[in-house]
């Protein structure tokens, strides 16, 4: 309670739709000793990464920018299943690795947000959880996903009930 | 145009000896969500955590707390330690719990260095100062003892107690006189006067006038000068030279030194560079308002520049009267004895232990 901060981070994540059409994903990152930013340019609608540029400093040196050849691999590469395994199999440095899967995310989530604001999503309890049995009924790779998803959850119930028979 | 954003924040306290509290936030346009996260420092185990939702989607999301406990024993510098995490916490929990606890152990990665070296930096020894040691006590010898530096209310709307009642305090303790240093305000000589007649007490007049170099006393000025807006030091000198009368820099690293300076680099040696000193006749080096290690800073800075130091309580009200003061070897009782006495230089700034005449 009467502590002082001895280490503090700030990381944000922002999607921004450009005049040209292409999504740029943007990862800032800064704690007591490191300072870095990952831009990330991506073409609509196959979400194709069209470029990837990351800087960096560490305490009072100049911004440093990473090679590109170091994201040639990832260039053309789709946002979409697999990427955060090709991004931690390309890129070695762990910090930025998450950086870039940081970005990647940034851009399903703004999709993800778009779903859920354009869905007609109830407010009561039970009819919640029939939409989103629902949904993960329509999409079955969903289900185990996580804790809301899993075994003992009411919106898998009628999954359980129909593997269990 | 923005289509979406996500804000993550980690902050860690140290909150035992080998013990760091990690609370992460992670806070975007869909979820919100809080780990508070406890971690052996030494070997970057996890001992316990906590995780609040704020804003979630489902009606089962509350279930992803419960199995967040799993964490618990995970060393944060093993390989592949991530991968756990999403695989297992992601999956029982919730991938952004996994997100937000990947960020907490990342940021404990880079901090355990850092907090190591800075911890060094901190308990190197501190130097235990005596202000005792420095400065003498006033001597039982005849001289005058006095407080150079007193405010009275309503003239220094930030003081307390009436001159009156300053002046009665000012007897009580066995001091000889006091000056009354208003800020940006000089008595009349009458009402002085007056005064003087009433207590049977020596009361003398100064000012404490604010200026771009911060506060200076000033004795021997009859009006304050005019000027619109903040006069300048430089300005000041000129007024004062042409008067006859004297400037004494107040309290001039009062604040300073609360905290850790020696962060910032500030010695006597740089600090008596300030041109302030080259324009004062004296530096207060002892002020009632002022810690122990700042005055004996101004101290060695008025040594450094050869400036001869007072003293003075500062006094905003009754109980802070003649805490330091100057002891002049000559009698005093009158202004023009106590600008003498300053363009002297025979005095000295000494701590007022309470004594009787």
């Amino acid at each position: 309670m009467y502590q002082i901060l001895r280490f503090s981070r700030i990381k944000h994540i922002r999607v921004e739709e450009c005049d040209n059409g292409l999504l740029m994903s943007i990862c800032y990152l800064k704690d007591n000793v490191q300072e870095i930013e990952a831009k990330l340019l991506v073409e609509p609608p196959e979400l194709e990464i069209k470029s990837i540029e990351v800087i960096s400093r560490e305490g009072k040196e100049c911004w440093q920018k990473m090679p590109e050849r170091q994201f040639y691999p990832l260039l053309k590469s789709r946002i979409g299943p697999g990427i955060f395994k090709m991004i931690k199999s390309h890129i070695r440095e762990s910090q930025i690795s998450f950086i870039l899967e940081e970005c990647c995310r940034g851009i399903i989530l703004s999709f993800t947000k778009q779903d859920l604001l354009s869905s007609p999503r109830p407010e009561d309890d039970e009819e919640a959880i029939k939409y989103y049995a629902e949904m993960v009924k329509e999409n079955v790779r969903l289900y185990g996903r996580c804790a809301a998803f899993s075994k003992g959850s009411r919106i898998v119930k009628d999954i359980e009930a129909t593997k269990n028979a | 145009m923005l289509k979406f954003m996500r804000n993550k924040l980690v902050g860690i306290e140290k909150i035992a000896p080998d013990e760091i509290l990690v609370h992460g936030i992670l806070d975007d346009d869909i979820y919100s969500l809080e780990i508070d996260l406890r971690v052996s420092l030494s070997d970057l185990r996890i001992i316990s955590i906590e995780g609040r939702w704020k804003r979630w989607t489902t009606p089962e999301c509350p279930r992803a707390i419960e199995p967040l406990k799993e964490a618990v024993g995970l060393c944060i510098a093993e390989s592949g330690l991530y991968e756990k995490i999403r695989k297992e916490i992601g999956k029982k929990s919730c991938r952004h719990f996994a997100n937000l606890l990947i960020e907490c152990c990342d940021t404990v990665k880079n901090a355990k260095g850092f907090i190591e070296k800075e911890q060094e930096k901190l308990v190197r020894p501190q130097e235990k100062i005596n202000i005792e040691d420095v400065f003498p006590s006033c001597p039982k010898e005849e001289g005058t003892l006095i407080d150079l530096h007193v405010h009275t209310y309503p003239a220094s709307s930030c003081a307390s107690n009436s001159i009156e009642e300053q002046i009665e305090a000012a007897k009580s303790v066995g001091l000889d006189a006091i000056c009354i240093t208003d800020h940006n305000y000089i008595w009349d000589k009458q009402s002085i006067e007056r005064l003087i007649d009433k207590h049977g007490f020596l009361v003398l007049r100064g000012t404490e006038i604010t200026t771009d170099q911060g506060d200076i006393l000033v004795f021997g000025l009859n009006k304050i000068p005019a000027k619109k807006g903040l006069i300048s030091a430089m300005e000041l000198r000129e007024i004062v030279k042409e008067e006859g009368a004297l400037m004494i820099a107040a309290h001039p690293f009062r604040g300073f030194l609360i905290s850790d300076v020696q962060s910032l680099g500030l010695t006597p040696e740089k600090a008596s560079k300030r041109e302030l000193f080259k324009l004062v006749d004296a530096v207060e080096v002892l002020n009632g308002r002022v810690n122990a290690s700042e005055n004996i800073f101004t101290k060695k800075v008025s040594d450094i520049c050869d400036l001869p130091g007072t003293g003075g309580s500062d006094a905003h009200e009754t109980s802070e009267i003649g805490i330091y003061a100057t002891y002049f070897q000559e009698k005093i009782s009158t202004e023009k004895e106590l600008i003498e006495a300053l363009k002297s230089k025979a005095y000295f700034a000494c701590i007022l232990k309470r004594r009787t005449k």
